[in-house]
């Protein structure tokens, strides 16, 4: 469950950083603006309540765990990003 | 800056032979450097190391596989060849005196 | 070429990556399928059902003539007792290359008909020696050595790009740059990952390559005649008297390690160990009580407690990751996966940044057969594994071994057949070919698991089957697709 709840935060966390990032906007094709401070607050307010969280509930695991998330996360986001880059150059 | 210019630059960039050889014998130089350090530092450890034989072992391993890449890229990354052989040399020197430690 | 640290480290990358890489990526792919090995042995012995009724340690004492008799050949037995991950007691011994076992009934200590098998260990084997004993422990730790450099010359290269590069991933990008791309999400987000273990792992094998000696000492040792050498087989058989019983031993242990703290139980001739279980944390500190063979009386109560053994322990205990639960167990295995992923796409960039200028070199192809081998032909030869496990007959002789030699056959075909095609200039024949068929085993082993075993239903709680068969799945469709790209 920990895991899991690590991983989603992690997701979220990672997807603002996303969305924050000129190159990672340019390849989705998605309008580039100033990002808005909710996400860039966010995206470390996510992966450091992943790590409070982490080392609150289970600390003798927590830096294999929040470790593991974040590195599931960045894979799931890269693939779920490309998926969405694809769509919306195949939709255009 | 003109087009013909970087132009220029990119015949030249091109005409540079390739350093292959060179780091070849760089990367040979820094993996003997490394090794002999590590393998000094094994050795060592127990002269120097704390607690019994077997835990003195266990500790200078832990250091020489640490530094081991380390002094590899410092030995291999330098840009003058000279300074980071010199470098890794010394702390070749200063694993082996290590040796020189009587418990 | 210009000479920049990026260039310099560009080379050392991809040189020092591509020369140990085709191992590591069969290093990081053993090491994964090892964090489950117990789990693939409970797949590779379908007759063991799935769930079992809870230990009662009264039973202890039917497993002991099956001791006895390992005893009498030599061996060094000892007795697993049932966990989290397999419920079954097993007796189990270490034939030089895997742990062989025989389960038993956890409540009523009958012994359970199953085949022979090599089991999920004989992966662990691969993973640490490449079964090839001392030696292949000394190439994997230099190979360890050499990760270890890799990834640094890796974080050098790529430091610019390491946050704003993070999440980039273009599959359907031109070739080289999807390629790339995977390297980087493979890599980089999994670099704590790989460090730990190839650190870890380097210093468990530590004393193959730095032992506290010197080399010249160490020399004249390996060629120094054993003085056991002489002595035969036969000779060293032991006289084994009866065991005493092991239920008032195990409480007796369990009042020094704790409650259910047993893991294991091993026999030796002058003493019987109870082995504190690795899954009690991540300290893999191996503590045991020992008893007399004889009359069952205390000899002795054994644990390390300095602090360069603690962190020894703590780093043997990260590395084998057998107390962890199996939410982390799984991060294990798929970063491991993903360790494997960076090697193998590592290795086909640096096969197509030269394909170009060198494609035509003796040297290239035979990089490249070699690529093909490693890569494609060991997951080939592990699915050959796992097939000829479910498919050669129950009832023969050296079956273990039969299944080990399946292996070994596969992974020297698809070797051969890589570096013949590349010879021939067929070298994109040669990925494809491999990659479909292994695309076809993998997908195939879920049907071969439903037929090769009794007492199947296809809506059941989550199994060691149904994980095991569709991992094999996701690598199917994952191959089939990088075939029909390619």
């Amino acid at each position: 469950m920990m895991i899991f709840l690590c991983f989603l935060l992690c997701s979220a966390g990672l997807a603002m950083q996303a969305l924050c990032e000129p190159k990672m906007l340019r390849f989705a094709k998605l309008q580039q603006s100033n990002p808005s401070s909710i996400f860039r607050i966010g995206r470390y307010a996510c992966l450091l309540l992943a790590l409070f969280m982490s080392f609150w509930f289970q600390p003798v695991t927590a830096i294999f765990l929040w470790a593991g998330a974040f590195s599931l996360s960045v894979l799931a986001v890269s693939l779920g990003w490309a998926v969405l880059a694809r769509y919306r150059e195949v939709s255009r | 800056m003109s087009s013909y210019g970087a132009s220029t630059r990119k015949a030249v960039r091109q005409r540079t032979p390739s350093p292959t050889p060179k780091w070849i014998g760089r990367g040979v130089l820094s993996l003997v450097l490394a090794w002999i350090f590590a393998h000094f530092v094994t050795l060592g450890s127990p002269h120097w190391g704390p607690g019994t034989r077997h835990d003195a072992v266990i500790f200078g391993q832990m250091i020489a596989i640490g530094l081991f890449p380390i002094l590899f890229l410092i030995a291999f990354g330098t840009k003058n060849p000279v300074r980071g052989a010199v470098f890794v040399g010394i702390a070749c020197i200063a694993a082996a005196s290590g040796l020189l430690f009587e418990r | 070429m210009q000479d920049n640290l990026r260039t310099r480290m560009g080379w050392l990358h991809a040189w020092i990556g591509f020369a140990a890489g085709l191992l590591l990526f069969c290093v990081f792919a053993t090491g994964s399928l090892a964090v489950f090995d117990t789990e693939l042995t409970r797949w590779l012995q379908p007759e063991v059902p799935p769930q079992a009724a809870p230990f009662s340690a009264q039973v202890l004492d039917r497993t002991l003539p099956t001791v006895r008799d390992l005893l009498q050949q030599g061996e060094k037995p000892f007795i697993t007792l049932p966990s989290m991950r397999d419920p079954f007691m097993r007796v189990q011994h270490h034939d030089g290359y895997e742990f062989l076992n025989v389960p038993f009934n956890p409540q009523t200590g009958e012994q359970i008909a199953a085949r022979k098998t090599a089991g999920g260990t004989f992966f662990y084997d691969l993973h640490y020696t490449m079964r090839t004993g001392l030696y292949g422990e000394t190439i994997i730790a230099v190979a360890g050595l050499a990760l270890l450099v890799t990834l640094g010359s890796g974080i050098i290269i790529h430091l610019k790009g390491l946050i704003p590069d993070l999440l980039l991933l273009r599959p359907f990008a031109a070739r080289l740059r999807a390629w790339l791309d995977v390297h980087v999400v493979a890599g980089v987000p999994f670099l704590p990952f790989a460090i730990m273990m190839a650190y870890t792992g380097t210093f468990i094998r530590a004393r193959t390559i730095f032992p506290p000696v010197s080399y010249i000492a160490s020399f004249e040792t390996l060629f120094t005649p054993s003085s056991h050498s002489d002595v035969s087989a036969e000779e060293e058989k032991p006289s084994v008297s009866p065991l005493p019983s092991l239920p008032p031993l195990l409480s007796q242990a369990e009042q020094t390690l704790g409650d259910k703290q047993v893991g294991q139980i091993l026999f030796l001739t002058d003493s019987m160990l109870f082995t504190r279980t690795d899954m009690s944390g991540p300290l893999l500190t191996r503590e045991h009580v020992d008893f007399s063979p004889v009359d069952g009386h205390f000899l002795r109560h054994v644990l390390l407690p300095t602090p360069v053994t603690h962190t020894q322990q703590l780093m043997e205990g990260i590395h084998y990751a057998r107390w962890t639960g199996s939410g982390l167990r799984w991060m294990y295995f798929l970063s491991g996966v993903m360790g494997a992923v960076m090697f193998a796409s590592g290795s086909v960039i640096f096969l197509m940044k030269r394909r170009k200028q060198s494609g035509g070199r003796i040297m290239f192809r035979l990089a490249e057969g070699l690529a093909i081998g490693s890569i494609p032909g060991f997951l080939l030869a592990t699915l050959a594994f796992l097939w000829a496990n479910r498919l050669l007959p129950v009832s023969l002789a050296s079956r273990p071994l039969a299944e080990v030699h399946s292996f070994f056959v596969v992974w020297g075909v698809s070797a051969i057949a890589g570096l013949l095609l590349c010879f021939y200039g067929r070298s994109r024949q040669g990925w494809k070919i491999e990659l479909s068929v292994l695309g076809a085993l993998s997908v195939f082993l879920t049907p071969l698991d439903l037929l090769t075993r009794s007492g199947v239903s296809i809506l059941h709680a989550p199994t060691v089957f149904a994980a095991t068969d569709l991992c094999a799945l996701v690598l199917g469709l994952v191959s089939l697709q990088v075939a029909r790209r390619l």
